[in-house]
């Protein structure tokens, strides 16, 4: 199965935009191929057919891909039947008995098909709908669940940074350093977990302004929510912002006394 | 956009299974009593509140019958044991029943708690125009204990929680009902605010909340209340609606997996109380009532208030779901605040 008419970049204006990063995956359209890709291959590999019979076949598996009816719940079935086509190409073409031409036709299917923009039913290949991808307009949990884990390579070309998905990994820092993280986190939740001479909204608060002078999108997004699970108001953490603001502002200009003074030894 | 493939799929098994939660921790929850009767008596309210668990809003029909009303205070007046009536909605006070269920509970002695809005008072019946405004008065001559919600001391988060002009609302409502005594500590006539979070977060500590509310409402608005409840929201319904919209259900679910707290499990409401729709079929708790979970009797036949049975009530088991990770997470939630 073509694993990179879904995982990597399409060629046409969309690198950097992986299907599966664009949750266009879909398992109901994925296993009808799955289940039917097996039995096709091994008919495929069984069977020998005039060369021109295999270009019709894909020829026409693209085709209906490529101008197939939009997306509805009303044409549900023609894509189970297309699907299902397309498996018994996939079969067919994979038959390893076949000429060396026949790859260029599997790499049309998924270069071709991977080229067309997904706005429409008609952008979507065959192998890329056999293959379970689909236009979907919020992340499908599968879909981020099944490539989050699978870790191509591709996956190691990193184009998003601070992912909000990667808080979740802070207690990772544990990796390699243990019992100096344990003493982080014991640190790090007595002074921010439990209210003391300051209450748990106030320390919340301050950790929120630290959060934007230091520009940690992880830390804000924490304390934002931090500041609303204490009882804290929009206008208490707007304050805080503005504070860490005033705070940089300010020593930027108290710098300007090391210019001053230099500024007079320079000066006759 | 709508699936390409409509598929009835069984929906995937959850990663919280609060049923599993508690067994692997070891926690067995029976039913202790039934001490409260808390009976939604109507889903029609003047407000359409974005985290509303009963999916109650102005064109919602569903009342509570006569007969229903009756068999809940036979029920009451059968059962020394159940000493409170909490009654809820919508706005329960849109029922045409209600002012007689009150009264006629208050005769049996039952101490009657009634889920009211505030805005209710002013907006009046958006079906019918019926005016409101007499429940201040209502309330305090049948010493009812009112229990409303308003989500913060602010309008910025109440607005966007219950909609445009519900804060202002709100404060006037207030007003009134502590010209007749309500939240006045010497009056004896109580009532208490609600606080729910404005999204996909955990409430704050309940006492440090409350103590803001005191100060900031007796400062900007002269207002007075007993009690601050903080609850969590609920993941199902128009909540869980919202959370699947702005891909938050699987994080809100792990926040509340994260936070679960097991001695706020054994203070879970269920255990002491029962709750009853509007078609007399009895349940566990409001929001398994809203998600159709009915209460079962030990032989597994559904428990109704028209063949009601206080051993068989006493004797079923509780029917958890994952939404039960909302009672349980951090200091506990529940109709009457936190638990642990």
């Amino acid at each position: 199965m073509p694993a990179n008419s879904f995982s990597s970049p399409t060629p046409k204006g969309e690198i950097g935009q992986p299907w599966t990063r664009r949750s266009f995956f879909r398992w109901p359209l994925f296993w009808p191929f799955a289940v039917a890709s097996i039995p096709a291959a091994y008919v495929g590999g069984a069977i020998t057919l005039p060369g021109t019979a295999y270009k019709v076949l894909v020829g026409l598996v693209l085709l209906y891909g490529w101008a197939g009816p939009k997306q509805t719940s009303a044409v549900a079935a023609p894509f189970i039947l297309v699907n299902s086509v397309a498996a018994l190409a996939a079969g067919l073409v994979s038959n390893p008995a076949l000429p060396p031409d026949y790859a260029w036709w599997l790499m049309a299917v998924v270069l071709l098909g991977g080229g067309r923009a997904p706005s429409t039913a008609a952008g979507a290949s065959p192998i890329r709908l056999s293959a379970g991808c689909w236009r979907w307009s919020s992340p499908s949990p599968a879909a981020r669940w099944f490539w989050y884990r699978l870790r191509l390579p591709q996956r190691t070309n990193m184009t998003h940074y601070y992912e909000s998905d990667d808080l979740k990994k802070f207690g990772d820092i544990g990796q390699h350093a243990k019992q100096l993280a344990d003493g982080f986190f014991k640190y790090y939740g007595d002074v921010t977990g439990t209210d003391g001479a300051l209450s748990k909204r106030e320390k919340a608060l301050i950790a929120l302004a630290v959060s934007h002078a230091q520009k940690c999108p992880y830390c804000i997004d924490a304390y934002t929510t931090q500041c609303l699970e204490t009882g804290a108001n929009p206008e208490q953490m707007m304050e805080a912002v503005h504070v860490a603001a005033v705070m940089q502002a300010g020593i930027t200009l108290v710098h300007s006394v090391q210019m001053q003074n230099h500024l007079k030894k320079m000066v006759l | 956009m709508t699936p390409v493939i409509q598929l009835k799929l069984a929906p995937a098994p959850s990663k919280m299974d609060f049923v599993a939660l508690l067994r692997t921790r070891g926690i067995d929850l029976p039913p202790l009593s039934v001490d409260t009767l808390q009976v939604n008596i109507t889903k029609l309210c003047n407000q359409v509140c974005r985290h509303c668990h009963v999916d109650a809003s102005p064109s919602r029909r569903e009342m509570l019958s006569a007969e229903g009303m009756a068999k809940c205070l036979e029920i009451l007046e059968r059962h020394p044991q159940i000493a409170k009536l909490d009654i809820t909605g919508g706005a329960p006070e849109l029922h045409p029943g209600f002012d007689v269920f009150v009264e006629r509970a208050v005769a049996l002695g039952k101490q009657v708690m009634v889920r009211h809005n505030l805005t209710v008072q002013l907006d009046g019946n958006p079906q019918t125009g019926e005016s409101k405004e007499y429940l201040p008065r209502f309330f305090a001559q049948n010493r009812v204990e009112v229990i409303s919600s308003l989500p913060y001391h602010q309008e910025y988060f109440t607005d966007a929680q219950r909609g445009a002009g519900v804060f202002k609302k709100s404060m006037q409502a207030m007003q009134r009902l502590n010209g007749f005594g309500y939240g006045i500590e010497a009056s004896g006539l109580l009532l208490n605010l609600v606080y729910n979070p404005v999204g996909p977060y955990l409430p704050p500590a309940q006492a440090g909340l409350e103590a803001d509310y005191k100060r900031e409402l007796k400062d900007k608005f002269g207002l007075q209340f007993n009690r601050l409840y903080t609850i969590t929201n609920m993941p199902i319904n128009r909540f869980k609606l919202h959370l699947d919209k702005s891909g938050q259900y699987q994080a809100y679910m792990e926040k509340l997996l994260a936070a679960f707290n097991p001695a706020a499990a054994e203070g879970v409401m269920c255990r002491n109380l029962v709750s009853v729709d509007h078609q007399g079929r009895i349940y566990d708790c409001d929001f398994n009532q809203m998600l159709e979970l009915r209460a079962l009797a030990a032989s597994g036949k559904p428990l109704s208030i028209f063949d009601f049975d206080f051993s068989q009530v006493l004797q079923r088991r509780i029917r958890f779901d994952d939404h039960c990770l909302g009672c349980t997470v951090g200091a506990g939630s529940s109709c009457g605040g936190a638990t642990a």
